[in-house]
């Protein structure tokens, strides 16, 4: 094709060449049309040395690249990798967008829109210039030879637009791959990927039940989220037995994760395990709801009294609780594969009577302490088989627990979009602003030179008009 | 025919045109210049006709040379370059 291309020039140039002797030898006395005579021969002589020295030329502009020191794999390294910053900030944009739409229940996370707008923009010129940088990269041959064609058309007719894409080529092919140097020369700092911290794969909202195994509320809990073997939330339950990972702060992976339940020093692996947001959530009245059930504990003693055994789905047939002038007397049938039971009691409480199948036991006493509360737990070991527990005991006045809540998304919504804000404004003033801005430098380069090479009007030759 | 040869074609009914425009010219030129008429205006635009008529003919002749020596001086400019410096 560039073969053909510089053959089609060169015999236009010899075309230009004898037009212009052809015109200079009319016997007319019109200075304005044989002034044509010298201009097109001189025309023609300069297509040809543009023809016959192309392959300097393409040498030349690729040396010059190499003196300038612009790489293109380097170029397009520096493009993708941006790109891959900003779709990480795509994602958290359209993360706490997706909070803050499911906080209100209505489009609030439409306050984002313009972040997302301007990361897209900031893509879509980064994509621009990848697309400009590889049609220069692998057409610049074909474009300069379509250059030296245009140029070399008879009578000026496309002399500019032929000075225009050779000087374009020779200015985009040498200076373009120095982009990332000029941009990283004026930008302040370079602008990072959001954190795994920062940048949570998606998130969920529910309000977590917790219910014991015989499906009584367990108040005062504190539930630990663990997702990939890591506890990423940390929620308390209230009195009555909820704990809140609503939005918009709180929160919890839309991945599937576990429940821990940690209560009285004691930690429970609750059921459904693992959660799974897409089957296990139940939508009532706009809320996601979760219900978690530890089968291996009952609350029946009362707050932070847990009685739990170790075998992990022990069967409850009947529980029952009296309280006769503060003493308070519990029993429970119960089957079970075989395990330790524990029965807690806080520090004050009194205990009566422990009887296992009416027969009295005197259970080894080992002391606790969660959160700022103390207390003592009796352990057990039981065999296979069913059971009836009863346990007396005076309960003293129970106290609180420090509880913490860890919410699932980090800061608040406001801190991730301020500092989303700074960060988009960076990256469009970094992968936006700079980029056009030395495309119109290269632009207005490419203008000069196309002016040098052949924008000029008329130029004055060596023969006599 | 494709373009090239079109181009071709052309480039040689240009030159015999030429050729011949030359010699009219050249006469037209000596025929206004030796007209016995008292118009110094005239004969001074058969002396331009007989200059330009040469000036036209010399490049008509040297095309070929002109275009061997474009030839000939960009293929000896075109030399190895040397390996650009390492930052």
């Amino acid at each position: 094709m560039e073969e053909w291309l510089l053959l089609l020039s060169f015999h236009l140039a010899v075309l230009t060449y004898y037009t212009g002797t052809l015109i200079y030898a009319l016997p007319i006395p019109w200075r304005g049309i044989k002034r044509w005579g010298p201009e097109l021969i001189y025309d023609g002589a300069v297509s040809a040395v543009l023809v016959f020295a192309f392959t300097l030329i393409v040498a030349s502009i690729e040396y010059l690249r190499l003196i300038a020191g612009g790489g293109w794999s380097q170029f397009y390294s520096w493009i993708i990798g941006r790109l891959g910053v900003i779709l990480s900030y795509q994602l958290l944009a359209s993360t706490i967008a997706a909070a803050l739409s499911s906080a209100s229940g209505f489009s609030l996370g439409g306050l984002l829109w313009p972040h997302l707008k301007l990361l897209s923009e900031a893509a879509i010129v980064l994509d621009t210039v990848v697309a400009l940088g590889l049609v220069i990269q692998h057409y610049y041959v074909r474009m300069l030879a379509i250059g030296v064609m245009l140029y070399a058309i008879p009578f000026r007719a496309a002399r500019t637009a032929g000075a225009a894409l050779i000087a374009f080529t020779i200015v985009f092919y040498v200076a373009l791959p120095l982009m990332p140097a000029f941009v990283d020369s004026l930008a302040s700092s370079p602008i990072e990927k959001p954190s795994q911290q920062e940048l949570k794969l998606g998130v969920s909202f529910a309000e977590i039940y917790v219910y014991d195994s015989s499906s009584h509320p367990i108040p005062g809990a504190e539930v630990l989220v663990e997702e990939n073997s890591s506890i990423v939330a940390e929620y308390p339950t209230s009195s009555e037995g909820i704990a809140d990972a609503g939005p918009p702060d709180n929160g919890l992976p839309s991945t599937p994760y576990r429940i821990k339940i940690e209560y009285s020093g004691l930690m429970f692996r609750a059921t459904p395990d693992p959660v799974r947001p897409a089957v296990d959530y139940r939508h009532m009245g706009g809320i996601n709801t979760l219900e978690a059930r530890v089968p291996s504990m009952l609350c029946l003693a009362g707050a932070y009294r847990p009685i739990a055994i170790s075998d992990p789905s022990p069967s409850i047939v009947e529980t029952n609780s009296m309280d006769e002038n503060g003493s308070i007397t519990i029993s429970i049938l119960f089957k079970t594969n075989g395990g330790e039971l524990y029965v807690t009691l806080l520090k004050g409480d009194q205990l009566y009577s422990l009887t296992i199948n009416n027969t009295p036991r005197k259970p080894l006493k080992t002391g606790w302490k969660w959160r700022g509360i103390e207390g003592s737990y009796y352990k057990i070991t039981l065999n296979p088989g069913s059971y009836t527990l009863t346990l007396t005991y005076h309960a003293a006045e129970t106290p609180k627990p420090r509880l913490e809540e860890k919410p699932y998304l980090t800061g608040s919504e406001g801190d991730n979009i301020r500092s989303l804000t700074d960060k988009v404004s960076r990256i469009i003033f970094s992968w936006v602003v700079l980029p056009v801005a030395y495309l119109l430098i290269l632009i207005l380069a490419t203008y000069s030179l196309a002016y040098t090479l052949g924008g000029r009007g008329r130029i004055r030759i060596p023969v006599r008009v | 025919m494709d373009v090239v040869s079109f181009v071709q074609q052309l480039t040689v009914k240009i030159i015999t045109i030429a050729w011949a425009v030359f010699l009219l010219a050249w006469s037209a030129g000596w025929l206004l210049k030796g007209t016995p008429i008292p118009f110094p205006r005239i004969k001074r635009t058969g002396q331009d006709f007989i200059e330009d008529a040469v000036w036209a003919a010399f490049w008509l002749a040297m095309g070929g040379t002109v275009f061997a020596l474009i030839a000939y001086f960009t293929s000896n400019v075109s030399l190895p370059m040397p390996q650009p410096p390492n930052p």
